[in-house]
């Protein structure tokens, strides 16, 4: 979407209310907002979007957006746009007024002259209003409309999400290769595989203080309360830069630690090593790049069950850590997955390996069923090299999955199998060749398997000190 | 020291005082020549008292004063301003004001920066300010307009980011010169200008332009390749270079390393380069023989003092 875009949507709503909610998938996506020249521009997209629910009516699915505006925002055209979107509202809730009231603080030092006649006035201002002005008047606003209330008022969903067992979904991204502070590589399945895990975005370069610095130096108290607890090593903690090519592993390190979290086996500071965009998709995060740099992004912390599953999200807005730590309590108290689901996923490369795939194999199979004589079977001409190519294509996936993980001895053991079964696939007759290589083969399987599920990855050839646990 | 000599000096020192009051007073006297009204100006230390200041403000405001006077005014008001609302209303006022002289504005933009840091006071009026600011940085004085553009671009004030890089496509439109409009932009770390970057360094409007758009570059991948060739180029100039050499050192010191040694031992590289390399490889990069044996080449036929001294300074180290 360009600006001009966003003006004339705006224009069409004014005319027509009843399609606000046009505007509030807008605001929902970020990927569509306009390649806007730096954060100030898109500040006053934003915030002139926000002010048009004065106008049209405030639906709740957009009160969380100019909540989060008032609460960590700091363009002044922002804040302004999204305290105007308040009195847009049928319901005004004493619960807003702490969001005017931090707004007020944000604004120290940022406050400017705002008007929202049209796009092109948040360049230059038409009158003295200024965004302080704006707040304080929807406070005056809301204080008045409280005196008048009679009623209890519904609760509302405020960027918060908790989902039951049932509910959940298999986190997607869980396979995305992220790298530590300390340089070792894992998926995001590995490193918190079978405890509930709390899982939050930052980058370093974010110069908002209410969001990152924030965001890790309550990820830090909260490990910290986790610890007075007794649950350190029972719950762990992931928090991803959304700038994997700025934040290397050196600077997540200083950036956690300088804000007390404390990084070692259950807290990581992780950069995507590739595949962020899938990390965006799964996580639906709420942030936009301009180029390779972060445009803007929400405060957002997700909550893993120990399956990987996505339990919960805090989306927008600040999250309290007693709430957290309540939602972690629940986590921990849910009866364990049964383990034969762990083992059903040995499976498929046990049954891949145990597939004939030679005469010999068929004979010895047909020996093992008692088919007396039957040391040869009759088979196509093809299912040889059919089979043999099968299993080089084994080799092949164990390459790959090698060269991921820098862990090759599954490779090594199926390489070696298909080479002692190669003469077979020619035509020759060699029993124990035969059986080494089945044996081979079989073991690499059974060993590439095991180590993907509980093993962290190796870089390089080198042994690491200190595996993850 | 002697009580009775301590107590002498002190009444001298009263005595000077009250002399200098008396003549500071001659600022306040509508009456008064403009030389003695600008010498008592001078002499007075800061403004405290009220009537000080208000005669201050009124000199300020214009009234008839000479631009001098008004001006010398304006710079005494500096302090008074971190506490008087009045005086801070009164500058906002002319820096903003189109008609009043530049000088006058000028001046009230300096005392304005001041005040700034008393932000108890200051941020209160940060809205009017940065009106102010946009209005003086439409002045026709090239001086008023590029301190108010730097001062808003400071600010990451929007509208003036969108203004400049405007005129770096469009040299119709161009509020100041090209790399002086880079530089303000270069305030603000989270502009996407990289694509405007690299057409500035393919055709340059200037030398400047060119060499400041090349600093913004330093920290993007994307232009990697470009100061690659840039610090293999002998034909580029050192300055080029060294922003080159600079800029590998963050996207790629793994790579520099080599190039950065190779350097050091070309009698044929500018020292100055051949001494930044020096510098940059023995400080930050790894030790290794290949950059002692270069290290021995740059003592031996360097050409300037100074890249002889980093040479022996590193080699002396190293044993």
């Amino acid at each position: 979407m360009k600006l001009e875009e966003v003006a004339a949507l705006v224009t069409d709503v004014l005319a027509d209310p009843a399609r606000r909610d046009e505007l509030v998938a807008v605001l929902a996506e970020p990927a569509r907002w306009p390649r806007a020249l730096g954060p100030s521009e898109e500040a006053q997209a934003r915030g002139f979007v926000l002010a048009t629910f004065a106008q049209v009516g405030l639906p709740p699915a957009a009160l969380s957006f100019a909540l989060e505006e008032l609460e960590s925002g700091h363009h002044a055209y922002a804040i302004a746009g999204a305290a105007r979107a308040l009195r847009g509202s049928s319901s005004p809730l004493s619960e807003l007024e702490p969001y005017l009231e931090r707004a007020l603080s944000n604004l120290v030092g940022r406050d400017e002259r705002v008007s929202f006649g049209s796009l092109a006035e948040a360049d230059d201002p038409v009158g003295l209003v200024t965004a302080s002005d704006e707040v304080r008047t929807t406070l005056s606003w809301l204080r008045a409309a409280e005196s008048a209330r009679c009623c209890e008022l519904p609760a509302l969903a405020w960027g918060k999400s908790w989902l039951c067992a049932q509910e959940r979904a298999r986190t997607r991204a869980l396979g995305v290769q992220l790298e530590d502070q300390d340089g070792r590589r894992a998926g995001l399945r590995v490193r918190l595989a079978g405890r509930p895990a709390l899982v939050t975005f930052f980058y370093t370069r974010c110069e908002n203080p209410r969001k990152c610095s924030l965001t890790i130096a309550k990820l830090a108290a909260l490990q910290r309360r986790l610890a007075r607890e007794g649950l350190t090593g029972r719950v762990r903690i992931a928090a991803i830069s959304y700038d994997p090519v700025f934040d290397s592993p050196e600077r997540l390190g200083r950036y956690a630690e300088q804000r007390g979290l404390r990084l070692g086996s259950d807290a990581f500071a992780l950069r995507s090593v590739a595949g962020f965009a899938e990390l965006e998709r799964a996580f639906a995060l709420g942030v936009s790049f301009r180029g390779a740099a972060v445009a803007r992004h929400s405060v957002e912390l997700f909550l893993l069950d120990a399956q990987g599953r996505t339990a919960g999200a805090f989306k927008r807005l600040s999250w309290q850590e007693d709430e957290v730590l309540a939602r972690c309590r629940d986590l921990l108290a849910e009866p364990p997955a049964r383990a034969s689901a762990a083992w059903l996923s040995l499976a498929p490369p046990v049954l891949l390996a145990l597939l004939p795939k030679c005469p010999l194999c068929w004979a010895a199979y047909a020996s093992a069923l008692g088919v007396a004589g039957a040391s040869q079977l009759p088979y196509p001409a093809f299912a040889a090299p059919l089979l043999f190519g099968l299993m080089l294509l084994g080799v092949l996936l164990s390459a790959v999955r090698a060269k991921r993980t820098a862990y090759y001895s599954p490779l090594g053991l199926s390489a070696v199998g298909a080479l002692l079964l190669a003469p077979l696939a020619l035509g020759r007759d060699a029993p124990w060749l035969a059986l080494g290589g089945a044996l081979c083969s079989f073991a690499g399987a059974v060993l590439g398997a095991r180590r993907a599920r509980a093993e962290p990855m190796r870089v390089g050839s080198a042994a690491l000190t200190g595996e993850l646990s | 020291m002697d009580p009775k000599q301590y107590k002498k000096q002190l009444q001298g020192q009263l005595k000077q005082l009250a002399q200098q009051r008396a003549r500071a007073g001659a600022f306040r006297d509508p009456k008064a020549s403009e030389g003695k009204r600008m010498e008592a100006l001078r002499a007075m230390g800061p403004l405290r008292r009220g009537d000080d200041t208000a005669a201050a403000l009124e000199l300020a405001a214009g009234g008839g004063a000479s631009l001098t006077l008004r001006t010398a005014a304006i710079k005494k008001l500096g302090v008074a301003l971190s506490h008087d609302r009045e005086a801070l209303r009164l500058l906002l006022r002319l820096l903003g004001d189109a008609a009043e002289p530049t000088a006058v504005r000028s001046a009230a933009l300096s005392a304005l920066k001041v005040a700034s840091f008393h932000v108890s006071t200051f941020n209160s009026e940060r809205p009017a300010f940065i009106a102010a600011l946009r209005r003086a940085a439409q002045s026709d004085d090239p001086d008023l307009r590029r301190r108010s553009l730097a001062a808003l671009t400071r600010e990451k004030d929007g509208p003036t980011q969108k203004k400049l890089i405007a005129g770096l496509e469009d040299p119709d439109k161009a509020l100041l010169p090209p790399d002086k409009a880079l530089l303000f932009l270069s305030y603000d770390v989270k502009l996407d200008l990289a694509a405007l970057l690299h057409e500035l360094v393919r055709r340059p409007p200037s030398e400047l332009a060119r060499l400041q758009a090349l600093r913004m570059l330093a920290a993007d991948p994307s232009a990697k390749s470009l100061f690659e060739k840039l610090l293999k180029n002998k034909a580029e100039s050192t300055e080029a270079r060294l922003i080159a050499l600079g800029a590998l050192h963050t996207l790629d010191p793994k790579k520099l390393q080599s190039q950065a040694v190779r350097i050091v031992g070309d009698e044929h590289e500018d020292d100055d380069l051949r001494e930044a390399c020096m510098s940059l490889v023995s400080t930050l990069g790894e030790d290794s023989p290949a950059l002692a044996a270069s290290a021995s080449k740059l003592l031996h036929n360097a050409g300037t003092a100074s890249a002889r001294k980093t040479a022996k300074q590193y080699l002396s180290k190293r044993r």
